[in-house]
């Protein structure tokens, strides 16, 4: 499946790795403010890799016709720590803006997915379909 | 690494107190120049602070996290810390990190 974004991020790219994160989050069809909530989450998990992972990273966004697949990977030697999964804090904040969120760690490395669900555009223009033949049925003599 | 901060610190008074004026973005790249100007201002007595975050774009949780243990300190000595209109990605972070009630923001 061809990425919608799949970029390498270290401390020195953070803030543009935010920006095409948000471009691509509306891009795959997110409205404006879970754009921001894939933005936001997506910034943790890049911090995390760099904080107490690797140093650096990879972030790979792929889209199906339902969702949008975020994950970040990193070859640190340990996965997330668990105090990190508290209140105020980064893989807390994950969790709340994700609709899924997994954690697989192994020795070559941590990969966190982070998955929000795409609004549906089929069932929006059927109904509206559906809609504009009830009216023109009605319309006919 | 760029030599140019992502964030801009600003500190004056008005009538209210002391304000620390955020602008730019806040995170884990430049935490360590928040909390210098913070406790520059705990060391140098204050007892109430408001951070003005009307021109800060972005701030992740290791940059509100600093926040907080300056409003603890400021607590300890009968005051605190009041964040003052958050841009929503700022307060949606607040949110989303449950910290919306613990830090006060008007």
């Amino acid at each position: 499946m061809t990425p919608v974004l799949d970029q390498q991020f270290d401390v020195t790219t953070l803030s543009p790795l935010r920006g095409r994160v948000l471009a691509a989050a509306r891009t795959a069809g997110l409205p404006g403010s879970r754009a921001v909530d894939v933005m936001l989450a997506l910034h943790e998990l890049a911090a995390n890799a760099v904080r107490h992972g690797a140093g650096s990273g990879r972030l790979r966004i792929t889209r199906t016709a339902s969702e949008l697949c975020c994950a970040v990977t990193d070859a640190g030697p340990a996965g997330p720590d668990p105090w990190l999964c508290q209140p105020g804090h980064g893989l807390w904040l994950v969790q709340q803006a994700a609709d899924r969120v997994s954690v697989v760690t192994g020795p070559a490395g941590s990969k966190v997915t982070a998955v929000f669900s795409l609004p549906l555009p089929q069932a929006g223009l059927s109904a509206r379909r559906g809609a504009a033949s009830w009216e023109s049925a009605r319309g006919v003599p | 690494m760029t030599d140019v901060s992502l964030l801009e610190i600003s500190v004056g008074t008005d009538p209210s107190g002391t304000v620390v004026a955020l602008s730019g973005e806040s995170d884990m790249t430049t935490t360590g120049q928040l909390s210098e100007v913070l406790a520059a201002q705990l060391t140098g007595g204050s007892r109430h602070l408001i951070v003005d975050l009307s021109d800060l774009r972005f701030a992740d949780s290791a940059s509100i996290r600093i926040l907080l243990v300056a409003h603890r300190a400021l607590r300890a000595k009968g005051g605190g810390l009041e964040l003052v209109n958050p841009h929503p990605n700022v307060a949606r972070t607040l949110t989303l990190l449950g910290l919306d009630k613990m830090l006060r923001v008007r």
